[in-house]
């Protein structure tokens, strides 16, 4: 038998404010459970060894999934990704998102983990990150002190920078509304299918009526210290008339940004690779989408 | 360090106290000897042997706290012949992994099928459309059989599946509606 190091308290709070009371004052020695599919491992090696469990998962108001009037999707932190992949208009209008929620980990993963434990879980080799960060979304953390929004491209693309202070909490996350003939795509490689991403790349497109390219975004994740928005290799879409060509110099653009790492997982130069062929078939993906909608 | 628990396993309400630390898995083998759900890796979440339904959805039972499941539905695999209409019966499920010989060594069985139970749940609720084998492989990627007896599970659940396809709507919802498994059992 595997077994967690003794847990003193287990809190299950129903709302939000019954939640900040419970971070009141024991922050060093707690965990916060969301899906607990990444964290629930360093509990059993006992890596983590809290006195204090607090579970998320009855918290109404973080579960929450809304459409806000000028088309902004809010997703709350608890938001579990098979709830986001299984939504009709998270496929349709934000399209990156429900790839990448569809290949965090296994279905048992995909009931269970949320999409705010991706993010903020601490590890830079998760998926949400750089799809929020090609999304331009937007993050709303609440806290004792108060409530305050951060943008994903602030939060996740410059590694000293710390989500979270103590207390607070990921209540949810924005996505603001696609512009017109606009498609997004995530593609991935882990070293086992649906794992942690060696390389992963989110993109985005907006097509002219004309077919010339009047936005891109293109977001590697799998890199140490952060994910890298690659605006070298978007800048070679802008203004061109998208074909597979222009496509596949882009893909080579943003392998030629990216500083990655070499590790046990992938060479510096195989990461390159990577992010060429999973960009060029993401770029692809995103323009195919793009062109279907406009 | 101890907590008080009412869950809701295979139709029967457990009220048990148990450390706030006890696994799910071990909540369900140990305190309540349903040993038809395995433990294939060491609780690493690796392989999918623990996999039961958690309010209709498959989770690995290693993954989450006895204390979380309090005020929930959990069906193991134990809770499939539940379902049947008389005794004896296989569930689609059941029936399609013995047609199709689906089992081999049966160690990631109990697993398979709640993981399937989930599939089927959703494909039924989505009006039985056929399957294709690459979406099943894909929802089976946490599930691991290390006889590699792949293809005969795929089949298996292509047999449950054509099954299902053969009865009535409300017939083939019965075989999923975990709230009738209450009915029957209170």
């Amino acid at each position: 038998m595997v077994q967690l190091a003794p847990v003193e308290t287990y809190h299950a709070p129903v709302s939000l404010t019954e939640c900040l009371e419970c971070l009141a004052g024991v922050e060093d020695n707690l965990v916060l459970l969301a899906g607990g599919q990444a964290i629930m491992p360093l509990l059993k090696n006992r890596s983590l060894r809290p006195n204090v469990l607090v579970d998320l998962s009855g918290i109404a108001e973080l579960r929450r999934r809304k459409i806000e009037a000028d088309g902004t999707l809010v997703l709350g932190a608890m938001r579990r990704h098979r709830e986001v992949y299984d939504d009709p208009l998270v496929r349709t209008g934000w399209s990156a998102l429900a790839d990448a929620t569809s290949v965090i980990g296994d279905l048992q993963v995909q009931n269970r983990g949320t999409i705010g434990g991706n993010v903020v879980f601490g590890t830079v080799l998760t998926d949400l990150k750089q799809v929020a960060m090609c999304l331009d979304a937007s993050l709303r953390i609440v806290g004792r002190a108060g409530n305050r929004e951060v943008s994903a491209r602030d939060a996740f693309g410059d590694a000293a920078h710390s989500l979270l202070a103590p207390g607070e909490l990921l209540e949810s996350m924005a996505f603001p509304a696609p512009p017109p003939g606009s498609g997004s795509a995530y593609r991935k490689f882990g070293i086992t299918t649906n794992g942690r991403p060696v390389i992963g790349v989110a993109t985005s497109l907006t097509i002219g009526a004309d077919g010339i390219c009047t936005g891109a975004s293109i977001v590697i994740g799998g890199l140490v210290p952060a994910p890298c928005d690659a605006r070298i290799a978007a800048q070679v879409l802008i203004g061109q008339s998208v074909d597979h060509e222009v496509i596949a110099h882009a893909a080579k653009a943003a392998a030629e940004e990216v500083k990655p790492q070499s590790d046990g997982r992938a060479s510096a130069a195989y990461r390159r690779q990577l992010v060429r062929a999973i960009g060029q078939d993401a770029l692809n993906d995103a323009w195919q989408r793009a062109i279907g909608t406009s | 360090m101890e907590k008080t628990i009412s869950v809701t396993v295979n139709g029967r309400v457990q009220r048990k106290t148990v450390p706030i630390r006890m696994l799910l898995v071990d909540f369900l083998r140990d305190e309540l000897g349903l040993t038809g759900t395995h433990v294939g890796c060491t609780y690493e979440g690796r392989c999918g042997a623990c996999t039961v339904v958690l309010d209709g959805n498959a989770t690995k039972s290693c993954m989450v706290l006895a204390v979380q499941a309090d005020g929930h539905r959990v069906v193991t695999v134990e809770g499939l012949e539940e379902f049947a209409n008389a005794p004896g019966e296989l569930h689609p499920i059941q029936n399609g992994f013995w047609e199709r010989h689906g089992l081999q060594c049966g160690y990631c069985t109990p697993g398979m099928m709640m993981t399937i139970f989930d599939i089927l749940a959703t494909n039924v609720r989505e009006g039985s459309p056929e399957l294709t084998d690459e979406a099943i492989r894909q929802s089976l990627v946490g599930n691991i059989c290390r006889c590699t007896g792949y293809s005969h599970i795929v089949e298996a659940v292509q047999s449950a599946a054509a099954q299902l396809r053969g009865m009535d709507p409300e017939e083939r919802a019965a075989w999923f509606d975990t709230a009738k498994l209450e009915g029957t059992r209170s």
